[in-house]
């Protein structure tokens, strides 16, 4: 058995492996002991837009990253949390779908990018008024509070 | 602070990516340059059968290999042997007062026309409004499913062999006279000449540039300068097969730097007059114009990713660019309904199959 400091770098190079290896450019801060915060840019699909990604992560608690997409929210499928950095992060996947499904440490930064763009394609459509087109946990979706992202053509929710 | 910066290595540039994608979305659906060519050769067929008719050559974009969508015709011309006695006066190099063109096309206006209704019987053959060539149309659309109808019409010239030299005469029937033309040597030096690694890469670099100028003309502007002006410069330019998004802007920028400092010399000896700009540009113009384009796909080349790569030539590929990112943006939204993680994937741009529902119920995830 390792040290913590071992078994932490151990940790993050899971987390990174798959980034590395899919050649995802990200630029990584310590923001303080054994955080980090991991930049990296997602190309929006069908439009212009390039969108900021930050990921807050640390491998003191490993399994619960979050993903923060800076800019205009659509808060359909956005957290809300009273801790500023959880506010507003993104929604990535369901805790009950199956495990193929879901985010895993191994998948780690490279499946965030994935998700995030995914779901960064989702707001931009849900802007035009359309719907979410990425499945929904199957429960009600109605507009947050405050959401401001397309004020004019919200259709898609009650 | 600690930061730590990692960049891919080894793949594509974005600006290659979105070049080959605007490559694409500006090819020729293969079915519709068959179909185009078919006619084309017909025609070629037809003239070959006129007594006179000395050597049938094809010409233009679709034999250079630089055509774009939407292709609406194909070019080519019959050289015809002066010795048959109808055609010993006309030229301007025929012995006493040369014969203007006029009648010389009627002629084989009429041939053409009366042939050419076997089998495609609305066909019609006109010089009405025509500069220089016949203007064979099919008027029999034909229907390909992806692509819609499409009915290309054939632009066919005949030209008097020159008496010495490899070029011909070909008509101007606006002035009832001859012009100088080598189309068969333009054809050779694009088709034959250099590798063929080289050959396809200035053709493929050629699109770009002609949908790049045209596309100035088709915003109510004006194209700077005509296909050939950019083949003529092609021919000068590429000696080295680069990547595309390179060449493109080595290109225009030699192409900008050229045209400033004189106009093209055609590569054929028959031809001594420079290529002219079209009317109304002056060289200036052109090489600004030109200059601005290898900016854009200079920015370009210059950006991390696709979609900046995109952004950055969007100011000369719009509508392309505007397609390109529609028609992604479909696919997607197919791949996210079926919940087809590999089409998914693919859309994002990432290796592993993509799955997975949003949720959120107002807490934390």
């Amino acid at each position: 058995m390792g040290s913590f400091a071992e078994d932490a770098e151990r940790v993050q190079a899971r987390f990174e492996a798959q980034a590395l290896e899919a050649s995802l450019e990200f630029v990584r801060r310590e923001r303080g002991f054994r955080e980090y915060l991991y930049d990296f840019a997602v190309e929006v699909i069908g439009t212009h837009e390039i969108r900021k990604i930050q990921v807050y992560w640390s491998p003191s608690r490993p399994e619960d990253p979050v993903t923060r997409m800076p800019g205009v929210a659509c808060r359909r499928h956005r957290n809300q949390s009273p801790d500023p950095i959880r506010d507003l992060s993104l929604c990535l996947w369901y805790p009950s779908d199956p495990l193929k499904d879901r985010w895993t440490l191994d998948g780690g930064l490279r499946q965030l990018r994935d998700l995030a763009a995914t779901h960064a394609f989702c707001e931009s459509r849900c802007r035009l008024g359309e719907p979410w087109h990425k499945r929904e946990a199957p429960r009600p979706h109605p507009r947050p509070q405050g959401c401001r992202g397309c004020p004019e053509n919200w259709r898609s929710c009650p | 602070m600690d930061s730590v910066a990692e960049r891919p290595s080894g793949s594509k540039a974005p600006a290659e990516i979105v070049i080959e994608e605007i490559l694409d979305e500006i090819a020729v659906p293969k079915d519709v340059l068959q179909e185009a060519k078919k006619r084309r050769n017909l025609v070629l067929e037809i003239a070959g059968q006129h007594p006179a008719g000395r050597k049938g050559f094809p010409s233009g974009s679709v034999a250079h290999g630089t055509e774009n969508k939407p292709l609406e015709d194909a070019d080519c011309g019959e050289m015809i042997d002066r010795r048959f006695e109808e055609f010993r006066a006309y030229g301007p190099d025929a012995s006493g007062v040369g014969k203007g063109p006029t009648a010389f096309v009627e002629s084989f206006r009429a041939f053409i026309e009366s042939r050419i209704r076997q089998t495609y019987p609305k066909a019609t053959a006109t010089t009405l409004g025509q500069k220089r060539s016949i203007k064979v149309e099919f008027n029999e659309p034909v229907d390909f499913d992806e692509w819609g109808e499409v009915d290309p019409y054939v632009d066919f010239i005949v030209g008097l062999s020159m008496a010495e030299g490899s070029g011909i005469w070909i008509p101007n029937l606006e002035t009832d006279s001859w012009d100088p033309g080598d189309p068969m040597l333009h054809t050779s030096l694009m088709t034959e000449r250099d590798s063929r690694a080289l050959r396809i890469f200035r053709a493929r670099v050629l699109r770009l540039a002609k949908r790049a100028v045209k596309r100035d003309a088709a915003g109510g502007g004006v194209a700077v300068m005509c296909s050939w002006n950019l083949s003529a410069f092609a021919l000068e330019f590429f000696d080295e097969v680069t990547s595309l998004s390179i060449g493109l802007e080595g290109f225009l920028a030699y192409a900008s730097e050229q045209i400033a400092a004189h106009l093209t010399e055609d590569p054929s000896d028959a031809i001594t007059d420079p290529i002219r700009l079209p009317e109304g540009v002056s060289q200036e113009q052109a090489s600004a114009r030109l200059a601005e384009m290898s900016a854009a796909v200079g920015r370009a080349n210059e950006q991390y990713s696709p979609q900046a790569a995109r952004n950055e030539l969007e100011a000369i590929f719009g509508p392309e660019i505007k397609e390109i990112n529609e028609r992604a943006a479909s696919r997607m939204k197919r791949a996210l309904g079926r919940e087809d993680a590999a089409g998914i994937a693919a859309g994002i741009g990432s290796a592993y199959p993509q799955g997975g529902s949003s949720w959120s119920d107002g807490i934390v995830c």
